[in-house]
């Protein structure tokens, strides 16, 4: 029985991870509605597309979270230190596995990157050019990559990019920068086709 | 920043930019052909991520709810919320809702304390103040044969109604005690013989904030509102003959009620009416006898708390004269009024010069003011 009964949606991440340093288990129930998704997409393109490897890693995840609250760092923002930890982890499944794929997002057969420019003769539609933007995606360097897929395809604002990958936000603006321009500049052969 | 650009391509064209937002986009496109590059970009780019996200299994969220509720380890009881909720340990101690619960309710109780508090004065209104003194040496005789002390008759020896009654408490006390004042009855209602004193009883007087003196009363429930604070009390009291305690009414009141003026000047009539007792006195044959003078000549000078030339018996009562003792009472009656009464009784030693002496000094302050000023209306 609850004598005092909290809405827990109007909790910040923070004040949630309090509670449930505390002991409630409605706190983290909270929290984990609010990142399942995020976590299993952010592992999803991390690993190479792999469904089921994308909801392993997200159960430890979550579980790491259970077993030890007191890891995080109430004066820190919880988003970026739950994307910091996850690209922790993905970064030691990296050493694992030895062999970096090229390829981080897995290329459908048929479908040749090997050449930097894209005839403007091929039609492409849009479907292709999804498939074209992950392998340009690979080609980037690391860094402007990892910067790239945090602001587009998690949501993160710079400071928290900043803070998630523990860089300078100067720095994560010039990655962001030139990493955006360079799949603009490659991928606007699409846009003469796509309409 | 880069997200305000992102926002500002994708949701302007390049030709509604304002100076600021141009300023800002330059970092990342030049031109308008760039800006126009980029912006379809952007936008295909949300398309794909929207498009390429999947789903969370519920085999998943049950994985992770199951080894949730394994842990008891750092399970509390329910108890621990209101902990939580009360006492925050990340806050300041005063932002805690504990610390300001408490507060909040200590300010509450002590308002309710203030506010409720007795605030009925204490001794502070004269009210039925009452006085018993105790004296084994006192005699109560309502010794009515006549030429004896204590008895007021006439040149006949007849003795005068209710002198009986006005000696019954002039006695000396004897004791450590002494009187408030003189006391006696006056009573204008000859019939009532309700005020007899009894033999041996304790004496109690009572005075009111006017200064008229109150026979004792036989019971305590004589001596109810006997004690007087408004002057319209004390002359109803004068009027109503029923009502226990009965006033030593002063000649000059008691005219000015039956002629209807009570408003007028005091100073005035009573000086008037005071011309007139005075003569009547000096013409009035009635005289106590020189033992019963003495000896209320002597209780009104141990009352007064005062020692005044006692010897001179026959000086006679005078008004405003300041005579302070030794003047035989004269008794008179009045063929205006319905009784006989002892206007000596007020009248000696209530001199102008000698207010304060005869004023005992039990009385408050309160009383004692009102005395003083009573008895300048009788000058």
């Amino acid at each position: 029985m609850k004598l005092f009964k909290k809405d827990y949606e109007k909790y910040t991440d923070e004040d949630l991870m309090r509670s449930f340093r505390e002991g409630d288990r409605l706190a983290f129930e909270q929290i984990y509605a609010r990142y399942e998704n995020f976590m299993v997409n952010f592992f999803y393109r991390k690993l190479w597309n792999d469904r089921v490897k994308a909801e392993d890693f997200a159960h430890d995840l979550f579980t790491k979270i259970i077993d030890k609250p007191e890891s995080f760092d109430l004066e820190r923002n919880f988003k970026t230190w739950l994307f910091s930890v996850a690209n922790n982890m993905c970064k030691n499944e990296y050493k694992k596995q030895e062999v970096r794929k090229n390829t981080g997002y897995d290329v459908p057969e048929g479908v040749e990157a090997k050449d930097d420019t894209i005839l403007p003769d091929k039609a492409v539609d849009k479907a292709n050019f999804a498939e074209q933007l992950k392998i340009e995606l690979e080609k980037l360097n690391e860094k402007h990559k990892e910067v790239f897929m945090l602001r587009h395809f998690e949501g993160l604002s710079l400071n928290e990019i900043a803070e998630t990958l523990e860089i300078n936000a100067g720095t994560v603006k010039s990655r962001l920068h030139h990493a955006t321009k360079a799949l603009a500049e490659k991928l606007a052969v699409f846009r003469k086709t796509m309409i | 920043m880069i997200t305000e650009v992102e926002n500002i391509i994708l949701n302007k064209e390049y030709f509604e930019l304002t100076p600021e937002e141009l300023e800002r986009v330059s970092e990342l496109v030049q031109g308008a052909e760039e800006y126009d590059e980029m912006k379809w970009f952007l936008g295909s780019a949300a398309d794909v991520l929207q498009t390429d996200r999947i789903e969370a299994s519920p085999q998943l969220k049950e994985k992770v709810m199951t080894h949730l509720h394994q842990q008891q380890g750092n399970r509390r009881f329910w108890l621990n919320g209101i902990t939580i909720f009360m006492w925050p340990t990340d806050k300041e101690f005063y932002r805690r809702p504990a610390f300001q619960m408490s507060l909040a309710a200590i300010l509450l109780i002590g308002f309710l304390m203030v506010y409720n508090r007795n605030i009925e004065p204490e001794g502070t209104m004269a009210v039925n103040q009452k006085v018993e003194m105790h004296d084994p040496n006192t005699t109560n005789e309502g010794n009515t044969e006549p030429g004896t002390a204590g008895e007021l008759t006439d040149d006949d020896g007849a003795t005068l109604e209710g002198s009986a009654e006005l000696d019954n408490v002039n006695q000396p006390t004897g004791g450590a005690t002494p009187y408030l004042g003189k006391s006696g009855v006056i009573n204008s209602n000859p019939n009532d013989n309700k005020l007899s004193a009894t033999q041996g009883e304790p004496v109690t007087t009572v005075t009111d904030a006017d200064g008229f003196y109150y026979r004792p009363a036989e019971t305590e429930e004589m001596l109810y509102d006997s004690n007087l604070q408004a002057d319209d009390i004390s002359v109803d009291n004068a009027t109503n003959n029923e009502r226990p305690g009965k006033l030593i009414e002063t000649k000059v009141e008691r005219d000015q009620e039956n002629r209807g003026d009570r408003y007028k000047n005091d100073e005035a009539v009573s000086e008037e009416e005071s011309e007139k007792n005075r003569s009547r006195f000096e013409k009035s044959g009635y005289k106590k006898s020189k033992e019963s003078k003495k000896e209320i000549n002597s209780n009104e000078v141990s009352d007064m708390s005062k020692s005044e030339d006692t010897s001179d018996e026959t000086q006679p009562a005078n008004f405003g004269s300041g005579n302070t003792g030794g003047a035989e009472i004269e008794m008179t009656e009045d063929p205006t009024s319905t009784g006989i009464y002892n206007t000596a009784t007020l009248d000696q030693g209530y001199g102008k010069d000698n207010v304060s002496d005869i004023i005992p000094y039990q009385q408050s302050i309160k009383q004692t003011v009102e005395l003083k000023s009573l008895f300048a209306t009788f000058k």
